[in-house]
């Protein structure tokens, strides 16, 4: 075989980066708020831990912890025998149109910011010879929005308010096994069983009056899914992976109620439906590579195609197709690995940086996202503590949205 | 022997022999028949449950193969099953979603499509242009060989300028489907049908009410995005006919719930309107909102009577008696500039200033805030419609007795 130098890898990455058609680069994102839309943006798989997020937001080549499995499960051979893996972050982001906020009836001068803290990954996986299994609960997906508050005062009283609240959050449990089918190939699969809740309740009141206008809108979800991948080390530099997620439907046991309540006109008006609702979720298939330009440093590049044009949802018996096409997410990251003496001890540090395009699917308006991403962390014995960031810019919607994440991740390895 | 004697009999031994029983009545209908010897005789062979004796008229549960029967007898009668609410509970075909019972854009155009489709003869549904983000504005028309037209009397109803006025899309709609439904079971109203054609237009803000659905409840202008970070133009402030008289019948501010928009007609929603009154030759018309529960005639945009005061006052007049005698509900009326508020670029002005026709806005209940708002109960929607139809049912007929005859 040829041999493959770095110069030509990272010519590769970069001009498939380049030469890619501009249309995939730009996408939208208003209507990205959508109330079924996660937490800063639509493209979810997986959840990133510190080290993915560090490298690009890459997560289906590299391997470090045993969340590769969420995402590719032949890679859980590349880990030690034993692997446990906790992880957590916080994240931010900037929203401008969502719900009825800079939509008509609530106007904002800038961006409203959230943040959240998550404890959202949390794994252990077994390598045994040719096998390797795992199990894993992460938070996939949020759907929290930043409150907002609308009042108007008479003589320093309050007599009207209008109040928004949105939390929720999607869940994964996953079970993976894995097994090497030659020295260089591997494959895995995953079982998923997805499950959440959903709340949003905007509260209107008539102090005076003592009117109040409640909308209370709530889901329980559940689904099933498979992801599934196989791993190629083509030399011993140069790793190749190509993963999936099946579609599926994440079904929803909604809930709404609709209620005027005014106790001086003994009104208590209320609009109830009970809904099992289907959130149609797409295909994902992504392909990765990994090169190791010298035994300090790797480079590792990600493409990850979402079937969006397929998404669709049955909400309380209406089926509403959003207007949304396939998109393709690019992540590129590289990886020094040094060591520094600790007294006796000799303690790995990496040192990750990377860069992540991050389209949205929605037709009408191109948006996107740009993030920047670095991480480090050190390797003392059996433990390995991670820490990763990105710095997200969203350019398209004219709105200037901003995202922000900071992950930390410790494993125990055996 | 007294004929009055006999029926009282009768109905007597047949309240004590069969008792009613309501949940075996949800096919049938009640009429009333002229008390008369010659009908009793007819109508004693015909074995049916009879009611009451009131006013002159013997009221009958009957099914609709007897009810066939008596018309074969050539026994007129008058359908007076809505009368007897709750007695008739039957399916008004709306169905549940996330708003309950009320129409969603998507429930509302399956409906009007299956109306049409039960009713080919005398239901078809018109796609008469666009909202601002492309929804379908539909009008049903409603008449004896609606395929064709023939000339009549024409009367228009439309419902829900507003979005968050949701009783308004029910009204106009449940009116249409009680016209094609009692064609065959009412003379009165297959006279009615036979002599007009019945424009009913039941969502004017489609964008709207999505919006007052799945966003805001108490959204009220359509979805124009006004470039200045503010939405929507009060449809009912965007007819021509003296738009923006004053800045206190509507709003120039585009963040004002009764913000004009940015000249007349300015909105596709309006503009449908104009253009489809421009191809017909309407009689009279009549938009659907809420609440306060009042009949208004113009003007609006200001407190001057018009020069035909006197008819207009006497229609709302006899509209809102009509309705009082269904469920106790008084509407109140009067022209709309002194009697409500201010209001310029309106319906109704604009439907009597430019085409000279009796134009009327009907706010439906509830008759205020404490009571609901722009909220009504699920379970109002029936009543709040029985109690209209009547008012509709006025205005058919004065269109068609008026028909070639306007007001100068």
């Amino acid at each position: 075989m040829k041999k493959i130098t770095p110069i030509f890898t990272l010519s590769l990455l970069f001009g498939l980066l380049i030469i890619l058609p501009h249309g995939l680069w730009s996408q939208l994102v208003i209507g990205q708020y959508e109330d079924e839309a996660p937490f800063r943006t639509w493209n979810m798989w997986s959840t990133k831990t510190a080290s993915s997020l560090a490298l690009g937001n890459t997560h289906s080549i590299l391997t470090s912890d045993c969340s590769v499995a969420l995402s590719n499960p032949a890679l859980l051979l590349n880990l030690p025998p034993i692997t446990f893996t906790l992880s957590s972050s916080f994240e931010t982001a900037s929203f401008f149109k969502y719900a009825f906020v800079n939509t008509g009836v609530i106007d904002t001068e800038k961006s409203a910011f959230h943040g959240f803290f998550a404890l959202d990954f949390a794994g252990i996986s077994v390598r045994l010879n040719e096998w390797a299994i795992a199990l894993n609960w992460s938070q996939v997906e949020s759907y929290e929005r930043p409150k907002a508050e609308q009042q108007y005062q008479w003589r320093g009283q309050v007599y009207y308010f209008l109040k928004l609240s949105q939390m929720g959050s999607l869940r994964n449990l996953n079970f993976s096994i894995s097994r090497m089918l030659t020295k260089r190939l591997s494959a895995g699969i995953g079982f998923n069983f997805v499950y959440g809740n959903f709340e949003k309740l905007v509260t209107e009141k008539w102090v005076m009056d003592d009117i109040t206008i409640t909308d209370n809108k709530t889901m329980e979800f559940s689904g099933f899914c498979v992801n599934g991948g196989i791993s190629l080390w083509l030399t011993e530099r140069f790793h190749v992976a190509a993963s999936f997620r099946t579609p599926y439907v994440k079904k929803s046991e909604s809930q709404s109620l609709l209620r005027y309540y005014s106790p001086a006109g003994n009104t208590d008006i209320k609009t109830e439906a009970l809904s099992e609702d289907k959130f149609k979720m797409p295909l994902i298939i992504g392909f990765g590579s990994s090169y190791k330009i010298s035994e300090k440093l790797r480079g590792t590049s990600e493409f990850t195609f979402y079937n969006w044009s397929q998404y669709s949802i049955d909400y309380f018996g209406e089926h509403i197709e959003r207007s949304f096409k396939n998109i393709l997410k690019i992540g590129l990251g590289f990886e020094h690995v040094s060591s520094v003496k600790l007294g006796s001890k000799n303690i790995i540090t990496p040192f990750r940086v990377g860069l992540s395009y991050d389209p949205q699917p929605m037709k009408e308006y191109n948006s996107s996202y740009f993030y920047f991403t670095l991480g480090s962390g050190f390797q003392f014995g059996r433990f390995i503590l991670d820490i990763g960031s990105f710095v997200g810019l969203e350019s398209g919607s004219g709105n200037s949205l901003k995202a922000t994440k900071v992950a930390g991740s410790l494993s125990y390895q055996l | 022997m007294n004929i009055k004697k006999v029926l009282f009999s009768l109905m007597a031994f047949l309240l004590v022999s069969v008792p009613l029983k309501p949940q075996s009545y949800a096919d049938s209908e009640i009429i009333s028949v002229e008390k008369g010897q010659v009908i009793v005789e007819k109508l004693m062979v015909m074995e049916l449950d009879f009611l009451m004796e009131w006013n002159d008229r013997v009221y009958i549960i009957c099914t609709v193969e007897k009810l066939l029967r008596i018309e074969q007898a050539n026994i007129p009668y008058v359908l007076e099953t809505l009368n007897f609410y709750p007695f008739n509970q039957k399916d008004v075909s709306v169905k549940g979603g996330i708003n309950g019972d009320y129409h969603s854009y998507k429930e509302l155009e399956t409906d009007l499509i299956a109306l049409e489709n039960s009713y080919p003869h005398l239901a078809k549904v018109f796609d008469i242009g666009n909202s601002l983000e492309k929804r379908n504005i539909y009008a049903l028309k409603i008449s004896d060989n609606v395929n064709l037209d023939e000339g009549e009397a024409e009367v228009f109803f439309v419902g829900c300028h507003h979005a968050r006025e949701w009783i308004s899309v029910e009204v106009p709609f449940l009116i249409g489907k009680y016209l094609v439904e009692n064609y065959e079971k009412s003379t009165r109203i297959k006279e009615l049908v036979d002599q007009s054609e019945i424009w009913i237009v039941p969502l004017l803000n489609p964008d709207g009410l999505e919006y007052s659905i799945h966003v805001y409840r108490y959204w009220r202008k359509n979805r124009r995005n006004n470039s200045d970070g503010t939405y929507g133009v009060d449809l009912n402030r965007n007819y021509s006919y003296n738009w923006g008289y004053d800045d206190e019948g509507s709003s120039p501010h585009p963040s004002s719930g009764t913000y004009r928009g940015t000249s007349p007609f300015s909105e596709p929603e309006t503009q449908v309107i104009r253009d489809f009154f421009a191809q017909r030759n309407l009689q009279a018309a009549l938009s659907y909102h809420n609440y306060s529960q009042i009949i208004l005639y113009p003007w609006s945009y200001t407190t001057e009577a018009t020069n035909r005061d006197e008819l207009l006052d006497e229609m709302a007049s006899e509209m809102s008696r009509l309705m009082k005698d269904v469920n106790g509900s008084f509407y109140g009326y009067g022209q709309a500039g002194s009697y409500l508020y201010l209001s310029n670029g309106d319906t109704a002005d604009w439907a009597f200033g430019t085409y000279g026709i009796p134009s009327f806005t009907i706010e439906l209940p509830p008759v205020d805030v404490l009571h609901g708002g722009f909220f009504n109960a699920e379970e109002d929607i029936r009543s709040i419609f029985e109690e209209n139809l009547p008012a509709a049912l006025f205005l058919i007929d004065w269109s068609i007795k008026n028909f070639g005859v306007r007001p100068s």
